[in-house]
């Protein structure tokens, strides 16, 4: 290049630039590595310094299953993954663009007649996006044919033109369903839940099997892990017209949930509008609550830590888990978002690739 | 008027012009290359039995091969519905119960009138019998020849107009140009006529393969030899002998 008058190195710049420079971006577009610590991890919802050793992979989600027709949400979000492991457990940082911190879910209004009204909304499936909660979730292959290729898609039904999802009527009941192909096929789900678990510390650790039949599971392929304890519930009460519960404190955290340290009888001294939470929570205990969490919402950025064990145990953990019990093995998983909606999600198509560094 | 005796302003649109033309034409190879093999990113050289099943095989299968074998769970799946077409793509058990269930699960989220999800594709439905049937034809329809072939065929007649008009007026000798410009209308004619003929002979898809890479290697080495010429001296063994 040295002999090159400068004005002839401009079409030699702009064909290394924009001819050779794109092809050299291809590489490792989803796939995220996570390096081993030497530190422990404090699970606090914010990006600690040690977070910013560990690679990060960027993904778009901008596919939505079905378009509500009562949908506000985000149709687009970029979130930013990274995740470390020392020799027991794996860590796991999510950050995702969310203009609105979505709290609301199903709450009780005083009324101006002195009644309490659950607010819930419909969309034509039968399902809320207005009045409901953030969420995040992980879609681990365990042993499912297709996943590295497909992700999700792989175990989503949606309704047909004749409203049926494997011959059964769902119109009105939902836009899709989660199962997989064969007996023996299950998927590892990791739902975050900012309103009814992210307050206790734990993410609803669930999963996905084969079951199509709505009389064998209500919820068709998709499970809770098997628990000893905890959940959320509906905090109504017994003639299912008002509140049963309320919190000792209502200060901006303890508006949405009830957990057990704030949980106390519901006593009414409020003032028309006035809102008390519609659900109550407590940590899950087994297989269900094994992945610690905290979330926090700040400056429109949702910022969630996670933490679980390598390898769990358990009586189905090998169905029910996806365990990383050899590090030098490629895993595969799919990642979304719910923005204040129950089913409607933000996707993207195909796989990431998880590996251990 | 030749290349190099342009101005500088004009040089520096042309080369806009060619680069532009090259990222195009590396795009579309790149998108070949990942529609024709296994892998979903990278560039990647087609291989050939994906090619012979899009332009021999049916739509249908030719489709769960390539555009849409990313939404393919098992490649029994397509081995599954191949055979169903083999056979005559009648509406029998096999159908109702085992090619109805890879429609289901593979195709159906997007195929559908209803579907309403991003990207769905509500005008190809392929949610009954008679949905699926009309898309089991070997090879390219009249109907579908003729949308693609004049689509493709002005399209890059366009293109290769540009270019070959381009090098026209290059200070390369006359046998290099002649060459290039009749190698690249050669084998636009060549590649798109192939898609038609490999309905009737496997063995055409090879024709499309090399004619279409020969087709787009010649658009290439005309844009990179046009920019050559346009900012560099051309050694005199390539260059026209009256302009020495």
């Amino acid at each position: 290049m040295k002999h090159l008058p400068s004005i002839k190195r401009i079409p030699l710049a702009i064909f290394m630039t924009f001819i050779l420079q794109p092809y050299q971006l291809l590489a490792s577009e989803t796939q995220l590595i996570s390096i081993q610590m030497s530190q422990s991890i404090h699970l606090d919802g914010l990006v600690d310094e040690y977070w910013k050793t560990a690679p990060q992979l960027k993904l778009r989600l901008d596919k939505l299953p079905y378009q509500a027709d009562n949908y506000q949400g985000l149709t687009s979000t970029d979130v930013t993954l990274k995740s470390m492991h020392d020799e027991e457990f794996v860590y796991f940082l999510v950050q995702y663009p969310d203009p609105t911190k979505s709290l609301k879910r199903f709450p009780w209004q005083k009324q101006k007649d002195g009644s309490w009204l659950q607010l819930k909304d419909k969309d034509q499936t039968g399902h809320s996006n207005i009045y409901y909660e953030d969420k995040f979730a992980f879609f681990w292959e365990i042993n499912t044919p297709g996943f590295a290729k497909k992700g999700c898609a792989v175990a989503c039904h949606l309704i047909n033109d004749q409203g049926k999802i494997n011959g059964i009527d769902q119109k009105g009941i939902t836009a899709g369903r989660k199962y997989t192909r064969r007996s023996g096929e299950t998927i590892d789900m990791w739902h975050w839940k900012s309103v009814r678990m992210n307050p206790v510390g734990v993410v609803d650790d669930q999963f996905v099997d084969h079951v199509k039949d709505p009389k064998v599971n209500k919820n068709w392929g998709r499970h809770g892990d098997n628990k000893t304890g905890g959940g959320y519930k509906n905090n109504i009460n017994k003639d299912k017209n008002g509140p049963a519960f309320m919190n000792i404190t209502n200060d901006g955290l303890n508006d949405f949930t009830i957990t057990p340290e704030q949980k106390t009888a519901f006593v009414d001294t409020f003032q028309t509008g006035d809102l008390i939470p519609g659900i109550k929570s407590e940590s899950f205990t087994g297989s269900r609550g094994d992945i610690s969490t905290k979330g926090v919402w700040l400056d429109g950025v949702w910022t969630i830590e996670m933490k679980r064990k390598l390898v769990t145990s358990g009586k189905k953990a090998n169905v029910q888990d996806v365990q990383f019990n050899d590090l030098s093995k490629q895993y595969h998983f799919a990642i979304s978002v719910f923005d204040n909606s129950q089913i409607n999600h933000l996707y993207h198509d195909g796989a990431i690739t998880f590996t251990f560094h | 008027m030749r290349l190099n005796n342009l101005s500088f302003h004009s040089k520096l649109g042309l080369s806009g012009l060619l680069i532009t033309i090259i990222l195009g034409v590396l795009s579309a190879a790149t998108l070949i290359g990942l529609l024709y093999s296994s892998a979903d990113s990278g560039f990647n050289l087609p291989e050939m039995d994906k090619v012979q099943a899009k332009y021999s095989s049916s739509l249908l299968v030719g489709a769960m091969k390539t555009s849409m074998y990313q939404h393919v769970t098992v490649d029994e799946d397509i081995d599954l519905v191949a055979d169903w077409v083999k056979q005559g793509a009648i509406n029998n058990d096999f159908f109702r119960d085992e090619v109805m269930l890879v429609m289901e699960n593979d195709c159906q989220s997007c195929h559908s009138r209803s579907s309403t999800m991003t990207g769905a594709i509500p005008s190809i439905p392929l949610s009954n019998y008679e949905d699926i049937k009309r898309y089991t034809e070997r090879g390219f329809s009249w109907a579908h020849m003729a949308k693609v072939a004049h689509i493709h065929l002005l399209g890059i007649a366009m293109l290769m107009g540009i270019v070959t008009l381009i090098l026209s007026i290059s200070s390369y000798q006359n046998t290099i140009k002649m060459g290039l410009i009749c190698v690249a209308w050669i084998t636009l004619w060549l590649d798109i006529s192939a898609w038609w003929l490999a309905k009737f002979s496997t063995s055409f898809a090879y024709l499309i393969a090399l004619a279409g890479t020969i087709e787009i290697a010649s658009i290439i080495t005309i844009c990179i030899l046009c920019l050559f010429d346009l900012w560099f001296v051309i050694p005199a063994f390539f260059r026209e002998k009256n302009n020495n």
